[in-house]
């Protein structure tokens, strides 16, 4: 397996531009940054965290169980308990916002997903301080990765498990067919229509098209993709144009003809299945699912999956999902919750977390080494993905943006719109959007 | 001085008399145990509806605290006023009154069927009733799997008759509604077999008897005896469902997520996406006092249909 190059990463392209945006908000020294392998760690104080109890909301997923096998070291080495309260991945937000706007000082940290940070960042302690006070090793995380923990220059929460999205293929289907792995979207149309079988439901492309966040999010993928933005600089949907046709009219036809039949009532959990249990050719989703494919009970492509970086058109990009963690502004314990992070973020702790299978990690010094590298197949197509992450719109309104993504998305692939209704139908309500937050005069 | 006496001397015997008749009271003891959980009620019940209607009149974004200020009727204007409103709206009477007309006939008939003596009828009774004990988030995520295109039970027995198992039954316009409404069917007709039966069995035996005696058919006693009479609790029964499934989500969010587009959208969903997507309290606050307009309007009507009969017998 091919040695991720920390080099390679600093050198790519994506230090430079966040690093100075952190310099600018004063969150990174504008020295030069320091290579990842000589990171020194914030210096811990288990007096702060000793006898004290902190509540933890997370996720109730694979996250939280691999956590959950190696907190307990918390108590050892800091003297705290952790109390993970898990809560069902399709209600975490929400029952977050509650807690949040309602003030209630129940938890001392939360798992903040990246896209609700600005909706969120009201109610969340400003970290930056805390941050320049213990020497926090910044230099150590992928810049854009640590982007998306801050927002209006203010550090809301500290990454812990950056995603991105990735190309699973079946390394065995295109090697017999000669077909090389595909690096344009159309490019993977045309090899998933060789390399599928409908008749016997080897589809081309596992995806899904029902009305949910990720169809959004494939939308969201190929209107990029197409060589366009969500939003110009005037707040404006900046989609409205003929990539933003060629974008739509591409994704239904994935849907009617490389997707598998029945892909507008596959859910997402149905789609990484679908792939692992060979039913699909190729997979374009999060990297989180590579656990699933390689190493899940139903999988039978363990050693037959090959992983991408995501294929371009216009231009290639994944997009970011990293999750944070954060302090609530009514945190009974503000400074212990601090003293947990900067535990939690160690990179022996990063290890930890990666090798109980929950992610991956954001620090430059652990994607780097030999470690993380035996212990995830889908590295360097992670790292490489890692460079072209594109964040999501930046805005409190993001889950309406999102909503109404899937709502166009699902209608397109259902044909009850043409690609053209769905760009222009999709930008006016995106505009009404931003006009009622007040970003358009 | 005589005015003094009488004034020191008249609240004392007030509160003497008052305190005597506390003491004599034998209602006060009922009042004073029952008050803490009054309060608790009242407290829990009434303070989320104030919170509500004044959180209605106002500009009130999660993500936005600082900004809250009072609009007036702005956020009623907007709901009315909005096309998702209407789509909303629609789809929530065609979901009630399809799956509540389809649960009252099954149930009826079912309790029919099983209101009389047979072997076994205890078992049978017993499994007509089990849907009822399941959660509707448990109903939705089982629904999910025998509705799943491929190997889902729904879809695979369809395709005996020729239909492709691969058919997202959950996915197209014509078939995620129907579909929503055949699981309500299957989750709450027992509620309707339930009340049913319970209104046949205490029906009294001689009319229905005198009834066959004068050589009424059976299609006529139901028609003519059965049904006027169990009238008040078909009343009842229909106004709880019909509420119910007027208010009805957790099914939605977890079969379709409202759509595709937004054709499985209801009325509690676009409530549920203003508060916990757009995190705009204010316009979710509003959608929500209109719904409860539209039930108390919904349940006033059967509640006085109700009252019109019990007066004419």
């Amino acid at each position: 397996m091919q040695r991720i190059s920390r080099r390679r990463l600093l050198a790519s392209g994506l230090v430079l531009p966040s690093s100075a945006y952190l310099s600018s908000a004063g969150v990174l020294p504008a020295a030069p940054l320091a290579l990842a392998q000589d990171a020194a760690e914030a210096t811990l104080n288990p007096d702060v965290t000793s006898g004290k109890e902190l509540y933890l909301l997370s996720w109730d997923n694979y996250k939280a169980t691999g956590m959950e096998t190696w907190l307990p070291d918390f108590e050892q080495e800091m003297g705290g308990r952790v109390v993970l309260d898990k809560v069902a991945s399709n209600s975490l937000q929400d029952r977050q916002i509650v807690s949040l706007s309602g003030r209630t000082g129940e938890y001392d940290l939360m798992t903040v997903d990246e896209p609700y940070m600005p909706a969120f960042s009201p109610y969340l302690m400003d970290l930056t301080p805390l941050i320049e006070r213990d020497g926090f090793p910044v230099d150590d995380w992928v810049p854009i990765m640590w982007d998306a923990g801050v927002y209006e220059g203010k550090v809301y929460g500290i990454p812990f498990d950056p995603n991105v999205q990735i190309l699973y293929y079946r390394q065995d289907l295109l090697d017999a067919l000669e077909i090389p792995v595909p690096t344009t979207w159309t490019e993977l149309y045309d090899a998933a229509m060789a390399a599928q079988d409908r008749d016997n439901e080897l589809w081309g492309m596992a995806i899904m098209t029902k009305r949910d966040p990720q169809t959004g999010i494939n939308l969201w993928t190929f209107i990029n993709a197409w060589g366009n933005e969500m939003f110009d600089e005037n707040h404006q949907a900046a989609f409205a144009n003929d990539q933003g046709y060629a974008a739509a009219e591409f994704f239904k036809q994935v849907a009617d003809n490389i997707a598998p039949a029945g892909h507008a009532g596959y859910d997402y959990a149905g789609i990484s299945d679908a792939f692992a249990t060979g039913k699909a050719v190729f997979m374009y989703n999060w990297a989180s699912n590579t656990l699933n494919i390689t190493e899940g009970e139903l999988s039978v492509v363990a050693d037959k999956v090959g992983f991408a970086p995501p294929p371009g058109e216009e231009r290639a990009l994944s997009m970011r999902g990293v999750w944070t963690m954060g302090i609530p502004a009514d945190a009974p314990n503000p400074e212990a919750a601090w003293e947990f992070i900067k535990w939690f973020t160690t990179q022996e702790s990063m290890f930890k977390y990666i090798e109980g299978g929950s992610g991956k990690s954001p620090r430059l010094s652990v994607l780097d080494s030999e470690r993380f590298q035996e212990t995830s197949p889908d590295s360097e197509a992670v790292a490489a993905t890692m460079k072209i992450a594109e964040e999501r719109p930046i805005y409190k309104e993001y889950e309406e943006i999102n909503t109404q993504l899937q709502i166009f998305a699902s209608q397109l692939t259902a044909g009850e719109l043409t690609p053209q209704e769905t760009i222009d139908g999709l930008a006016a309500e995106l505009n009404a959007i931003m006009q009622a937050g007040g970003y358009q005069q | 001085m005589a005015g003094y006496e009488v004034a020191t001397v008249r609240p004392a015997r007030a509160e003497d008399s008052l305190l005597r008749r506390l003491r004599r009271s034998r209602t006060l003891p009922g009042y004073l145990f029952l008050a803490p959980a009054l309060i608790v009620t009242v407290a829990i019940m009434l303070y989320p509806l104030v919170f509500s209607l004044q959180t209605s009149f106002e500009s009130y974004q999660l993500a936005r605290p600082e900004e809250r200020e009072f609009i007036g009727l702005d956020n009623y204007l907007w709901t009315i006023q909005s096309p998702n409103f209407l789509n909303s709206i629609t789809v929530t009477l065609v979901f009630t009154a399809a799956a509540v007309t389809l649960e009252f006939l099954l149930g009826l008939a079912l309790a029919l069927l099983v209101n009389r003596e047979f072997r076994g009828q205890g078992l049978v009774r017993t499994m007509l009733m089990l849907p009822l004990f399941l959660t509707p988030s448990v109903v939705g995520l089982l629904f999910v799997r025998l509705y799943y295109p491929g190997d889902g039970l729904v879809p695979l027995f369809l395709s005996l008759f020729g239909l492709d198992n691969n058919f997202p039954l959950l996915g197209t316009r014509a078939t995620a509604l129907p579909a929503i409404i055949l699981m309500d069917v299957w989750r709450t007709t027992p509620f309707m077999f339930l009340v049913l039966l319970a209104g046949l069995q205490s029906l009294p035996q001689e009319v229905i008897e005198a009834a066959q005696i004068d050589g009424a058919s059976p299609w006529q006693i139901l028609k003519g005896v059965t049904l006027p009479l169990l009238m008040p609790l078909i009343l009842v029964a229909l106004t709880i469902r019909g509420m119910d499934a007027f208010r009805e989500f957790d099914t939605f969010m977890l079969l379709t997520g409202g759509g595709p587009g937004q054709a499985t959208e209801v009325i509690s969903m676009m409530a549920y996406i203003l508060a916990f997507r757009a995190y705009d309290i204010g316009r979710a606050s509003a959608v929500a006092w209109v719904i409860l307009i539209l039930v108390l309007i919904f349940s006033v009507f059967f509640v006085k249909k109700l009252r019109d009969m019990q007066m004419e017998s």
